[in-house]
């Protein structure tokens, strides 16, 4: 390991934690606000269709699929959109240049810094909100579950930092990519379950989606924590995301290494 | 030789758009593009322990040099080499051995004190805590920046902003300093601290110190040697004196004038050239013409005072860049 690996994930961690208010807010808040929404629409749609449970999900777990979905989400997205391309596009990317390092390297453990960081946020929430929707006692399974999701979504955020990559340097060569970026975003929230879980998705599309990143990075981990998946299910989210990892992997270095031939630094 | 730089070139694509509505969207279905030449066959030597002032307008060329040399961006033609390395292959050693400072551009963490950046930087340049401890202490002091360091570098003050920069590109002890306009924005006290403390640090380190800046003082107080490069080509590399005993010959004669008169009179051309101001009229001549051209002007005007003086540097590089050696 590099020297400097652990002094990046500190310093990050410095940066996330130098605004005191934006921290509670993002802390409590956005938490607040999923469980307000998603209780309240669910809470509709099993009342209109005068159901007790949905493809095997009671209100209660529904309401913690959809807590646990974006906060997942989130985690596994790590840093903002544009940790990369507002760099390119303002000159900011000219530090990583310029210092003995490799650039994407550091990205990458910038990125995974907020992954780690939310990935906290993420079971602590998730410790409340399972006491709060979930009355039986907590269990071993509980904690396996947790423990194989919150290592599935770091693989996933991993993966994701490189999918993500590819995105944004596309600013080396167009500049702004910021819909290119949030096109990107819905598109994985959406096919990892994140809107809606996979299970209302029609049947004949599951088993495409399961050769996709998408699933293991969203929809498997939310499954973990709510007990609905087991250790071969992880094991096959994990095989799936680790045979993606390695072809986004190269592609990322070979885009960058054409990319920096691009490169104006503009805004020096 | 530290720098050897060889028929350095470099030319952009830069797209162009027509004015207004009609132009954007013409643009978005087709793009023209225009060639732009910002380096054309530039060539020059840099010796360890050398300042060397780089000087031209805006868009002259300037900062590209010093991104290729930097290896931020890649040259279209030529040969560059640095302490024997050619810096677009990024190599840790070579960069390990020097350091960028932009002017315009902060490497710190704006909303870290600059010591939480230090310490990165520590890691990342594999400082030893001997040396690191030392340069904090030397460059902290040198710097009079002590009680600043563990302030977020966002609420410094843009002198303090520029010295906390300063002391981070040089924490690591670099072989080689390419500063771009270190001093712009600055007032003329924070101005003078950092040409103060540039001039100490080369003295003591003797690092090789690229300055580009459009402060003539800068250039003036640090540099024995300039390059002037004008639309992308060296026009000039050499002492700054020698621009000056060029130059020289040159005479500015201050005419002070109680009244300045309603009919401007002309001088001849081959005698040299007078310019008005509210108060008086400057002569522009040449030694072997001053006579000449003072019995001329003392027939037109009855000045109060008379002032003789050499054109200043900025004057000389600015008429350098002009029209060249004449």
């Amino acid at each position: 390991m590099k020297p400097w690996v652990l002094k990046v994930i500190s310093t990050e961690l410095r940066k996330i934690l130098a605004y005191r208010s934006d921290f509670w807010i993002n802390f409590i808040g956005q938490m607040l606000i999923q469980l307000f929404i998603a209780r309240a629409l669910w809470s509709a749609v099993f009342e209109a269709n005068g159901v007790t449970e949905m493809r095997g999900l009671t209100l209660d777990k529904m309401t913690l699929y959809y807590l646990l979905a974006p906060l997942i989400m989130k985690t596994m997205m790590g840093e903002n959109i544009g940790f990369l391309a507002r760099e390119i596009y303002d000159g900011g990317i000219n530090r990583y240049l310029v210092w003995p390092l490799k650039a994407l390297q550091y990205k990458s453990l910038t990125f995974m810094t907020y992954s780690i960081f939310y990935l906290l946020q993420l079971n602590l929430m998730y410790l409340i909100a399972r006491f709060i929707f979930d009355p039986s006692p907590y269990s071993l399974a509980d904690f396996t579950g947790a423990l194989m999701g919150s290592g599935l979504i770091l693989l996933a955020s991993y993966t994701y930092f490189y999918i993500m990559s590819l995105c944004e340097m596309v600013a080396f060569w167009a500049d702004n990519t910021w819909t290119l970026s949030v096109m990107l975003r819905f598109v994985a929230s959406f096919l990892g379950g994140a809107f809606l879980p996979l299970s209302f998705f029609p049947d004949s599309l599951l088993p495409v989606l399961k050769l996709l990143p998408f699933q293991a990075m969203i929809s498997t981990p939310v499954n973990l924590y709510l007990g609905r998946a087991d250790g071969a299910q992880a094991l096959e989210a994990a095989l799936t995301l680790l045979m993606w990892l390695p072809a986004l992997y190269f592609l990322s270095r070979l885009m960058w290494r054409k990319a920096s031939y691009h490169y104006t630094g503009v805004g020096m | 030789m530290a720098i050897k730089v060889r028929n350095l070139s470099k030319t952009f694509k830069v797209a162009t758009k027509e004015p207004g509505l009609a132009g954007s969207i013409k643009s978005l279905v087709r793009r023209k593009y225009l060639e732009k030449t910002a380096l054309k066959n530039v060539s020059l030597d840099i010796q360890q322990g050398e300042m060397v002032g780089l000087i031209g307008a805006n868009g002259a060329g300037k900062t590209t040099l010093v991104k290729i040399l930097a290896g931020i961006i890649h040259p279209s033609q030529g040969e560059v080499s640095v302490l024997g390395f050619n810096p677009w292959d990024r190599s840790d050693e070579l960069r390990r051995l020097m350091a960028l400072i932009m002017g315009q551009k902060a490497q710190l963490w704006y909303d870290l004190p600059a010591l939480d950046s230090y310490m990165l930087l520590k890691e990342i340049y594999q400082i030893e805590d001997t040396l690191y401890k030392s340069q904090i202490e030397f460059l902290a002091d040198v710097l009079n920046i002590k009680d600043q360091l563990k302030v977020q570098v966002r609420k410094l003050s843009l002198g303090e902003r520029m010295k906390v920069e300063l002391m981070g590109a040089l924490l690591h002890r670099p072989n080689v300093v390419y500063l771009d306009e270190p001093t712009i924005g600055l007032d003329l006290m924070a101005q003078k601290a950092v040409r103060g403390f540039l001039k100490n640090y080369q003295k003591e380190f003797k690092p090789i110190i690229l300055l580009t800046s459009h402060y003539m003082e800068d250039i003036k107080e640090l540099c024995q040697r300039v390059v002037l490069i004008k639309s992308g080509e060296l026009i000039y590399d050499g002492a700054l004196s020698t621009i000056q005993k060029n130059f020289g010959e040159q005479k500015r004669v201050s005419l002070s004038l109680d009244q300045i008169p309603e009919l401007r009179p002309d001088i001849d051309p081959l005698l040299g050239s007078f310019e008005w101001h509210s108060d008086k009229v400057i002569l522009s001549t040449t030694r072997q013409n001053l006579n000449a051209a003072m019995e001329y002007s003392m027939k037109l005007f009855t000045p109060n005072d008379i002032t003789i003086q050499d054109p200043s540097i900025e004057e000389v590089i600015e008429s350098y860049l002009r029209k060249g050696f004449q």
